[in-house]
């Protein structure tokens, strides 16, 4: 079922709309919980509680595309969820991607007081202007929290590959971002 | 903190991006391309040994400079107008002049031999298959068709526009000079690289891994192999890190002198066997764009392009070491 369909069918109130996002999204959004998440358990709960936030949501919301907003929704839970439950355990999964990526941009302290929606947007217009294995690469990385041997067979890359290119849109990245007036 | 500001920064990731990320499915590949590649192997083997073989034999480059391709038309600008029966030289300017080459089927008295190896003429200029492969991805625009009338009796008049040892079409290659490469199709993913190295000047290694090849900043995977495992095709690759060390290999490669390999091949008068006694390695890299660039690395820094292997850049040998170790 397209995302239209499945839109339509959360503004018809149907139930249906469920089981159709599950049967579309459910793979991918269990994989970005798993990513952000130690516990298998945690991240099935968290696609599940994922769908009934889209439920709640839509309407009043429209989402396009369905699977960016779906994804939106499961990464900002399974966020919420990781802080929550396991206060100061330092998770390695996203830790270790964001961690290279900080190193690579030099991400100040916290006095220094960045404003993360500048570099949001700042990365966004960034990965516009990339290759688009490159932009893949990085926001599966990135966003997804892939490890790199998963994004490289998604691009149908070595992980050799994956890695020397991650390394070198790090540093296109700092680059980028010294232009943009960020003191790094 | 770090890690919190960039969780909140990656929120503000546009929906198409993620999207895009979400939805991303690779080209489906062909079935048959393992034993294509395995084909591929089989082929640059047997070129890359037939190139040995001939400089083995002492035949290099520059002693057989081609006298009949003085009237070669370049495709873009010459670095220098072809010399009546030249050899390769050291510039004025520094760097060294490479004159027009010729390949020959026949005993070598006014070119190369070249019993195996793939070449045409095209031009004036003689392109020759040196063992890389580049995808069919990166096959341009159709520049002609090679004619393979060239055997091992063909007259010197034989030498003419578009003859050569193979037949088919031949392309240029995206993103490349077609002065310097060219390629043709091998197998239905794969083409083989035509170089050109000849009426050229290369005075630092950038005018050819820079200006040519394109490699800084853009190797993607590299592999390497003892001298051994490629004299006796044992295929004992190993994974080479892609990283700073790879880096500085490459910036060194751009930054160093372009030298004569005849200085090594004849360093007293006599022929020396550089291959048999110096090489120690070969070194694959793969480009972003998936271009295959073959490199032989021999004692004391020595880099040497089969696809041009009149000259020869050095390295400092610590930096040979960070990627050999």
């Amino acid at each position: 079922m397209e995302d239209r369909d499945i839109v339509a069918l959360f503004w018809q109130r149907s139930e249906r709309a469920i089981p159709e996002t599950e049967a579309r999204y459910g793979r991918l959004l269990l994989a970005l919980c798993r990513n952000l998440l130690d516990d298998g358990r945690d991240a099935e709960e968290c696609v599940s509680d994922t769908l009934l936030a889209l439920w709640n949501a839509i309407p009043p919301a429209r989402p396009a595309p369905l699977s960016a907003y779906a994804c939106k929704v499961a990464r900002q839970l399974a966020l919420k969820r990781r802080r929550d439950s396991q206060a100061q355990k330092r998770d390695s999964r996203l830790t270790l991607p964001l961690d290279e990526l900080a190193e690579a941009i030099s991400v100040p302290s916290a006095e220094e007081n960045w404003d993360a929606e500048q570099l949001g947007r700042a990365i966004d217009a960034f990965l516009d202007r990339q290759k688009q294995t490159d932009r893949v690469l990085c926001v599966r990385r990135y966003w997804f929290g892939d490890e790199v041997k998963t994004a490289a067979g998604l691009l149908g890359l070595s992980e050799n590959a994956a890695s020397a290119r991650l390394r070198r849109l790090r540093l296109r990245l700092r680059d980028d971002l010294i232009k943009e007036g960020f003191d790094l | 903190m770090k890690q919190e500001l960039l969780e909140q920064a990656m929120g503000y990731l546009s929906d198409d991006h993620i999207s895009e990320a979400a939805s991303f499915r690779k080209p489906a590949r062909a079935r048959w391309l393992p034993y294509a590649a395995a084909a591929c192997l089989c082929l640059a083997a047997v070129l890359a040994g037939t190139a040995l073989h001939t400089q083995e034999k002492g035949t290099s480059v520059s002693r057989y400079a081609d006298p009949s391709s003085s009237a070669a038309q370049a495709v873009s600008q010459p670095d220098k107008t072809p010399t009546e029966g030249a050899e390769a030289m050291p510039t004025e300017e520094g760097g060294v002049y490479l004159p027009p080459v010729r390949y020959s089927l026949s005993k070598p008295k006014g070119g190369i031999a070249a019993d195996m190896i793939a070449f045409f003429i095209w031009q004036g200029r003689t392109y020759a298959n040196h063992s890389d492969l580049c995808p069919a991805s990166l096959a341009g625009e159709k520049m002609g068709t090679a004619t393979g009338l060239i055997n091992e009796w063909t007259e010197k008049d034989g030498y003419v526009d578009l003859a050569g040892s193979v037949e088919g079409d031949f392309y240029t290659v995206e993103g490349y000079d077609p002065a310097f490469v060219l390629c043709m199709p091998f197998a239905d993913e794969q083409y083989m690289l035509m170089t050109c190295g000849s009426d050229i000047t290369l005075r630092t290694g950038a005018d050819l891994y820079d200006a040519r090849l394109r490699l800084p900043d853009r190797v993607e995977s590299a592999q390497m192999e003892t001298r051994e495992s490629w004299n006796y095709n044992k295929n004992e690759l190993w994974d080479v890190p892609v990283d700073e060390s790879m880096d500085a290999f490459v910036r060194a490669l751009c930054e160093s002198e372009v030298r004569l390999t005849d200085e090594l091949l004849f360093p007293d008068g006599e022929y020396f066997s550089i291959y048999d006694n110096l090489e120690r390695y070969h070194l694959y890299l793969t480009l972003e764009d998936g271009m295959s660039v073959h490199l032989r690395l021999l004692d004391g820094g020595v880099v040497i392009f089969p696809g041009l292997n009149a000259v020869y850049v050095t390295v400092p040998e610590e930096i040979v070491e960070a990627i050999t170790k």
